[in-house]
C-alpha cells in the first residue's frame, strides 16, 4: 500500500461542511419526490440552498488545492446551470417523442387488425422480456433480513423502474 | 429504465425517491456490492470486497439476480495505523473480522470492505 492509497482522514470541517451539504441536497430530493413533476418556490430553494453549500465546499477545497485554470472541472453552480437547460431540452424531446408514438401506433392500429401481436409501447418504450434484480439493504454484515427491493431490468441491460 | 451506459448516480436517484426504509439518502453514502456472503464465518482475515459502479453482469442465482447495499451510520470512524489515517462510514464484527466501510481504493493489502 502507497500514500497515495489512503483516503485521507478528513479535518473536522471538511466533515461538517459536506455533512452539511449533502443533507441540504437530500433534503431537496425529498422535496423534488414528494410534489412530484409539479414545481414549487420551496423546492427551488432548497436546491438553492442546497447548492450554496456544495458550493462553499468546493471553493474551500479549490482554495488548498489549486488546479490550472485550463484543467478546471466545472464547479456545482455552472453543472446545475447546465443540467437545468439539457432537463428541459430533455422534456421538449421527451413530450415530441410521446407524440410521435402516439400517432405510429394509431397508424399501427388502423393498418393491422392484428396489431396486439406487435411489440406493445409502454411508458418506457416497446415491450422486452425482463427479469428481477433484487436490492438487499443490509443493517448489519450479514443480515437475515435485509430490506429487499425488487426492481425489473431489461434482458441484457440493467433497469430500474424509474416510475417510483 | 436506465441505459446499458447507467452508473451509480442513476441508481442513487432511483433509491432518493423511495419512501420509509427503502428511501437511501447521499450522506448514507451507499455502496453496491456484487456478492457478499451471507454468512457470519465467511468474513474472515483476508476479505475483501469491492463496491461496483456498473451494474451489468450481475452473478445469478436460479431466478433473480442480486446486488448487495451498504451503507454509512451517522458519525464516522477514525482509524491511525502508523504515519496514516482514514475515516469510515461504518463497522461491522462479524465473527472473525473487523470490517470497515471507506472510500474506494486502487489497491490494499488490508481486509478493509470498501
Amino acid at each position: 500500500m502507497t500514500s497515495n492509497d489512503i483516503h485521507p482522514m478528513p479535518r473536522s470541517d471538511d466533515s461538517f461542511l459536506i455533512g452539511s451539504a449533502l443533507e441540504l441536497v437530500d433534503d431537496a430530493l425529498k422535496s423534488a419526490t414528494e410534489v412530484e413533476k409539479k414545481t414549487t418556490k420551496q423546492v427551488d430553494e432548497k436546491f438553492e440552498a442546497a447548492t450554496n453549500a456544495l458550493s462553499r465546499y468546493e471553493e474551500d477545497c479549490r482554495g488548498r488545492d489549486p488546479v490550472p485554470d485550463h484543467r478546471r472541472a466545472n464547479t456545482v453552480r455552472e453543472r446545475m446551470t447546465t443540467a437545468k437547460e439539457k432537463d428541459k431540452s430533455s422534456s421538449n424531446k421527451l413530450n415530441a417523442m410521446k407524440e410521435t408514438l402516439r400517432m405510429t401506433v394509431s397508424v399501427a392500429h388502423a393498418i393491422l387488425p392484428s396489431a396486439h401481436t406487435c411489440p406493445q409501447p409502454n411508458p418506457d418504450g416497446w415491450s422486452k422480456p425482463t427479469e428481477v434484480v433484487k436490492f438487499l439493504i443490509f443493517k448489519s454484515l450479514p443480515d437475515d433480513a435485509p430490506v429487499v427491493v425488487n426492481r425489473e431490468r431489461q434482458l441484457g441491460l440493467f433497469g430500474v423502474d424509474s416510475s417510483i | 429504465m436506465l441505459s446499458e451506459s447507467s452508473k451509480t448516480a442513476e441508481v442513487l436517484w432511483n433509491f432518493s425517491r423511495f419512501k420509509d426504509e427503502k428511501r437511501i439518502t447521499l450522506k448514507q453514502n451507499p455502496h453496491f456490492y456484487k456478492c457478499l456472503p451471507r454468512s457470519k464465518e465467511a468474513y474472515r482475515n483476508d476479505f475483501r470486497g469491492d463496491p461496483v459502479e456498473r451494474f451489468l453482469d450481475t452473478p445469478k442465482d436460479a431466478r433473480t439476480s442480486e446486488i448487495y447495499v451498504l451503507t454509512d451510520r451517522p458519525g464516522q470512524v477514525y482509524l491511525e495505523y502508523g504515519q496514516n489515517a482514514r475515516a469510515f462510514g461504518n463497522v461491522w464484527l462479524p465473527e472473525h473480522a473487523i470490517i470497515f466501510k471507506g472510500s474506494c481504493l486502487t489497491s490494499s493489502n488490508l481486509p478493509f470492505l470498501t
